[in-house]
């Protein structure tokens, strides 16, 4: 049971002793010459616009929560795209299957209305 | 009538109950979508709701007037058709409606202008139907998925409150690492077993294929995850915080539906799939100690109401964990009681107190009921009721819940266990007496002790309901016991002879109107 993942265990030691390895090699080799510029965080090579802990508006969230949600139902879409062309699990059929997509659309849809309705699409 | 699963009219049929609900659930939220603004609108969305739990529990009695039984399939099947999903369908049902007949009168009081509230509590609802009726571990986890988000919202529902958000915020984080535990605890079962329907795990069990330290390890996590959810002791921590901070129809909400619906799924997921195993006895037995011992306790020397409720909650999970101790055969009946007998006196409980607790204010202290008898007779006298069936006195559900449960766990050689619950429940009278010494035996402070405690009618309703409902199952258990019997997982199939129609008259009557 465990020689399938025996090399799975192994390359996540190698993924750790490597990571590991440069930072330690890093710090053993270089000689340390701070200057200003070189102490800033990273950011793509830009000068550093404000510090990172920002506040965010809490629209933010809901519409990424909101994205979320509708993002799932493309996932749901395409393995069910693929199983209908295939003319669906025997016995069953392809009505079925169509039935079945169309609640759970319909049940998403109910929730958009409500979130349109109720306003969490509105920025302001 | 013989429902086959595997075709999908049958399966449809053997979930009409939760189409029902979710059917409804839709149209109150679009309904909400349009109207959301004032208390009219609220009063609508509370109508809906209680039609749509009326609907639901004569679907489920529908199923159950049918005697509506799964064919055995090779297929394993994703839901139970048995007397325990019907039973504990009606008990949710029925807690909810009481919940949401509670509420009308608080949310106004509060300043809740909140129709959500509603909608929130038939997700939860439907939630806790998929937890008493889940015949595969993955069921049960999305049930339980969805009674939890729903009930962390309610819990913070008032959002100007600085305790309803702490008490959402605890609520969600350890309700989040219990689901955690509970997830990993499915995912070392399947590893263990290779499937996640309760009856072919107990056949895998049975083959002697899951043995192993694998399932040990996932039965292990489950049993701590399920503890989480039905607050036993050492995974109660956050209960007193939780209760406390929550409006108190959602603190009566919790602690009766959501901790009937995870007791429901603990019950039937050890019953079912993990019998043959022998571990969790042991595990239960201190489980169910511990949390009688600790529960009764800490009570003790609580002084505002709702918290010592809060522990007395806890306290109750413990003699639960007796029933479920003792095993699905002698044990179910008594579980499903127990169940429905502690719903009933804690709703009452809670009722009460959301009547005393006025505007803002969160603190009910026990000698602040002292006088309740003189000025309102009537309340002070169902408080009393309510006190006195938890402690668990003759004449009131609770004893003959806790009796069973004795005569259970004795029948299943659980002579300790038998012996701690007397002892505990002996302690628990050290806090139960003093609420009703206060209401009858001390003075009333000043004339203005008691002024701006009111019920409503609705809310007069649900202390009736659950009064006479303690009462009678007191007097005459014997009807709602039938149903219990017959209501046992995995037991031999019920009898086609039906008992008569409203052998549940009492425990589901608030849906019926």
């Amino acid at each position: 049971m465990i020689q399938p993942y025996a090399s799975f265990l192994l390359l996540l030691l190698l993924v750790v002793a490597n990571a590991v390895g440069m930072i330690a090699a890093s710090h053993l080799i270089t000689r340390r010459r701070p200057t200003p510029v070189k102490e800033l965080p990273y950011e793509s090579g830009m000068p550093p616009l404000g510090d990172a802990r920002e506040r965010f508006s809490v629209k933010f969230y809901l519409v990424a929560m909101l994205f979320i949600v509708f993002d799932i139902e493309t996932v749901f879409l395409f393995p069910w795209a693929t199983i209908f062309r295939d003319g669906g699990a025997p016995g069953t059929g392809t009505g079925f299957l169509l039935v079945e997509m169309l609640v759970f659309i319909l049940i998403l849809a109910v929730g958009y209305i409500y979130v349109w309705k109720r306003g969490a699409l509105e920025w302001d | 009538m013989i429902l086959d699963l595997s075709s999908s009219r049958d399966l449809l049929l053997a979930l009409l109950p939760e189409l029902v609900l979710t059917a409804w659930s839709l149209v109150l939220l679009l309904l909400i979508a349009w109207r959301h603004r004032t208390a009219a609108d609220l009063r609508l969305a509370g109508c809906v709701t209680l039609a749509a739990l009326a609907s639901t529990a004569g679907a489920v009695w529908w199923l159950w007037w049918h005697a509506a039984r799964a064919a055995p399939t090779p297929l394993a099947a994703m839901i139970a058709v048995d007397d325990f999903r019907f039973v504990t369908d009606w008990l949710f049902l029925g807690a909810a409606a009481l919940t949401v007949l509670l509420s009308f009168n608080y949310l106004e009081r509060e300043q809740l202008l909140i129709p959500e509230y509603h909608a929130l509590i038939v997700f939860a609802t439907l939630g806790m139907m998929l937890m008493g009726g889940g015949d595969d571990l993955i069921v049960v986890f999305l049930g339980l998925e969805l009674l939890s988000v729903s009930v962390y919202v309610l819990a913070g529902i008032n959002r100007k409150s600085a305790a309803g958000a702490e008490a959402a915020f605890k609520y969600f984080l350890l309700g989040a690492f219990a689901s955690s535990f509970l997830l990993y605890g499915i995912a070392l079962v399947y590893g263990a077993t290779g499937t996640t329907g309760l009856r072919a795990i107990a056949a895998q069990v049975g083959a002697g294929a899951g043995g192993g330290t694998m399932l040990a390890i996932g039965l292990a996590l489950l049993l701590i995850g399920f503890g989480f959810k039905v607050a036993a002791v050492p995974f109660h921590m956050w209960v007193p915080d939780v209760y406390d901070g929550s409006p108190t129809p959602v603190t009566a909400y919790m602690a009766s539906g959501v901790k009937a619906a995870a007791f429901a799924a603990l019950f039937r997921v050890l019953g079912e799939a993990f019998s043959a195993v022998a571990a969790w006895h042991e595990i239960v037995w201190w489980l169910a100690v511990a949390t009688m011992v600790v529960g009764n306790l800490i009570a003790l020397a609580q002084r505002a109401v709702k918290r010592m409720l809060a522990y007395s909650s806890v306290a109750h999970a413990g003699y639960l964990l007796v029933a479920v101790a003792a095993g699905p055969g002698p044990g179910s009946a008594a579980f499903l009681f127990y169940l429905v007998a502690y719903t009933l006196m804690t709703l009452g409980a809670f009722a009460l107190l959301a009547a005393k607790g006025r505007q803002g204010e969160r603190d009910v202290l026990i000698d602040d009921l002292a006088g309740l008898a003189t000025r309102h007779p009537w309340l002070a006298f169902a408080l009393a009721v309510c006190m006195l069936s938890l402690l668990g006195f003759p004449g009131t559900a609770g004893f003959i819940g806790k009796w069973y449960i004795l005569a259970a766990a004795t029948s299943a050689g659980q002579g300790g266990l038998a012996a701690a619950l007397v002892l505990t429940s002996v302690i628990s009278a050290g806090y139960y007496l003093p609420v009703i010494m206060a209401m009858y035996m001390k003075p009333e402070p000043s004339a203005e002790a008691h002024v701006g405690m009111r019920l409503g009618r609705l809310g007069y309703a649900v202390v009736t309901v659950c009064v006479a409902g303690l009462l009678f199952f007191g007097v005459r258990p014997n009807r709602l016991l039938d149903l219990a019997r017959t209501g046992g997982v995995a037991g031999p199939p019920a009898p086609e002879a039906i008992p008569a129609a409203p052998a549940v008259s009492a425990a589901h009557a608030p849906t019926a109107r």
